[in-house]
């Protein structure tokens, strides 16, 4: 297996400069310490091929906290990603970049609970740089866990529909300290993003639809990724070229 | 394992609906027996215990799709009045209330709009445009007076429902924007030579008309709608009507600067009825589309913008061999737009 350069991946895949730090860069974990589950090592592999990036929106946030958000919400938000980093990990699909942004308390008026339909004009009206999914974390989602595309277009300016998917950060976590019940709500809404159905099986993170109505279950076994869907996976646009 | 569980005495359907490792992704609402509803009320109610905790707001939002009744509304509203709660919770129960259709919901809605927290306070104004009746009128207007921005919308929109919703259209607020009309301006002489002669960059080609344009305003901007040289006053239908046909160009007044930049490039095709007319942004993006189509001896112009204009705007004018006029129409509310957030670096 050819050696990974840490620094040459850094600065080819990720546009870092050279006195860059791993953390912050390299993973795009910008809310002070986490336990991070991938090594370095397959983290620079995974992102190097398959990768996609994400654009996460703080709904609500203003510098310094004084907006909806505790650092305490903002580091939860981080860690739900690493979670779903590990699950995508299984397919060889990595996520590459972390483009943090947020929308202030001002302009967020009238998102802190959505329902589907809010849901909706908050990612039109709102987008992200072209080359990533957007995530909205709005703190109350009133009809759901979450809201995204079965299968996100990938000209996110396109009207009337939701291009991103649209997440409550949940407060109360099925375990405390990992996030990850958000985690798995994360890589399941995105998982719809990049094309991919309810299966049949609650340990998989799509879930299973049992009586084939559409509305799928999935619960903290919800981790498992397969072949086929990697394939599937890696066929969407949001998938950027290896780097 | 006992401790991953609700209790045996729950039926399987409501344990997957409320436990809390269990997630919902997307839309969910199960359909839960009467004993499941009678369940799930004791459980929010506080009377019956679990043995691991639940999912409190997804249960919130169980109980006010699936288990509409006096009980059930009753137990949303304690948790909606009380202060000690947690935010969303409490919104969750508001905007339940709101899907509710028994009468009880609007006074328990009433009862509590007075509350500090202004996320809760909005949820119940949604909720009450949404079930309110007569009855919440006062108080939501009394509400117009103190209320701005976000709340203020909110309270005329659910007061405009509710006003519908009672029959009484007549003290409906409909919202009294009126379409800004602008009649085309006439461009001609020095002040037109002097538009073809200093566009910034390419003009596609074209030999501009020094006869005939038109200019409007657009915000700050001053637009010069120029037009190619091979329509003559006399015969321009012909022309029109005989072949697809570079039109003109759009351009707008660089402020200052003395120089006019190209901003749409016009096309037009013969179409059965008349032609097409195509507005075209210097990026290939079509802005704004439409047709003229005959009617007697002059043509009936409409262009609609395809939405990606900040402000809606739509053209409509009449062409005859003789006259060109047309209005440009736009919207005076809110400019739709994407914004793109903040960075955080
Ligand atoms: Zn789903």
């Amino acid at each position: 297996m050819a050696t990974l350069s840490l620094k040459s991946i850094a600065s080819s895949c990720l546009g870092a400069s050279p006195s860059f730090s791993v953390k912050r860069d390299v993973y795009g974990y910008i809310w002070g310490p986490i336990d991070r589950r991938l090594s370095l090592r397959s983290h620079l592999q995974l992102i190097k091929d398959d990768a996609f990036n994400l654009c996460i929106f703080l709904v609500g946030h203003e510098p310094g906290f004084a907006g909806w958000w505790s650092q305490s919400e903002a580091q939860s938000m981080q860690l739900a990603i690493d979670v779903m980093r590990n699950v995508y990990a299984q397919t060889g699909v990595g996520v590459r970049r972390l483009f943090w942004r947020y929308i202030d308390t001002n302009e967020a008026a009238g998102f802190w609970s959505v329902d589907a339909g809010e849901a909706t004009d908050l990612t039109e009206a709102f987008t992200g740089p072209n080359n990533g999914i957007d995530v909205f974390f709005v703190k109350n989602v009133s009809d759901a866990g979450g809201w995204s595309n079965s299968s996100g277009p990938c000209d996110k300016d396109e009207k009337g529909e939701r291009t991103g998917a649209v997440l409550e950060l949940r407060s109360d976590d099925c375990t405390v300290g990992t996030n990850l019940c958000t985690g798995i709500l994360l890589a399941h809404e995105v998982g719809h993003y990049l094309t991919l159905k309810h299966e049949s099986v609650i340990t998989n993170v799509m879930g299973e639809d049992a009586d084939g109505n559409g509305i799928g279950s999935i619960d903290n076994t919800s981790l498992n990724l397969d072949n086929d869907q990697s394939a599937k996976m890696k066929k969407s646009c949001f998938i950027r070229p290896s780097c | 394992m006992s401790n991953n569980d609700l209790g045996t005495e729950y039926s399987s359907t409501l344990k997957n609906a409320i436990e809390l490792h269990k997630l919902n992704c997307c839309v969910d609402t199960p359909t839960l027996s009467k004993q499941d509803i009678v369940d799930l009320q004791a459980i929010l109610g506080g009377t019956k215990t679990t043995t691991i905790p639940i999912d409190t707001k997804r249960a919130i939002a169980l109980l006010s799709h699936a288990g509409q009744s006096a009980e059930s509304n009753e137990i949303l509203g304690s948790i909606l009045a009380n202060t000690r709660e947690k935010t969303n919770l409490r919104v969750s129960a508001a905007a339940g209330l709101g899907v509710s259709n028994t009468k009880a919901a609007e006074n328990i809605l009433l009862d509590n709009i007075d509350t500090t927290d202004s996320f809760v306070r909005e949820e119940i104004i949604k909720s009450l445009g949404k079930v309110g009746s007569s009855k919440a009128v006062d108080i939501l207007t009394s509400r117009l007076k103190t209320t701005e921005d976000q709340e203020h919308k909110l309270v005329s929109f659910a007061l405009t429902a509710i006003a519908f919703r009672e029959g009484d259209a007549s003290s409906a607020s409909i919202p009294d924007f009126e379409w800004h009309t602008q009649t085309l301006k006439s461009l001609k002489g020095k002040a037109l030579a002097e538009n073809i002669n200093n566009i910034w960059g390419s003009s596609y080609g074209l030999t501009l008309n020094k006869d005939i344009g038109f200019s409007a305003t657009c915000g700050h901007s001053t637009l010069g709608i120029l037009l190619n040289k091979q329509l003559s006053r006399g015969s321009w239908l012909d022309t029109l009507l005989s072949q697809a046909l570079l039109l003109g160009l759009i351009t707008a007044k660089e402020s200052q600067m003395g120089f006019y930049s190209v901003r749409y490039i016009l096309m037009s095709r013969p179409t059965k009825t008349g032609f097409a007319l195509t507005a075209t942004k210097t990026s290939g993006d079509v802005a704004l589309a439409g047709n003229a189509v005959r009617d007697g001896d002059k043509f009936n112009l409409t262009l609609l913008d395809v939405g990606l204009e900040r402000i809606p705007t739509q053209v409509k004018g009449t062409i005859s061999n003789e006259l060109i006029e047309a209005n440009i129409i736009t919207w005076p509310g809110t400019i739709r737009n994407a914004k793109h957030g903040n960075p955080i670096v």
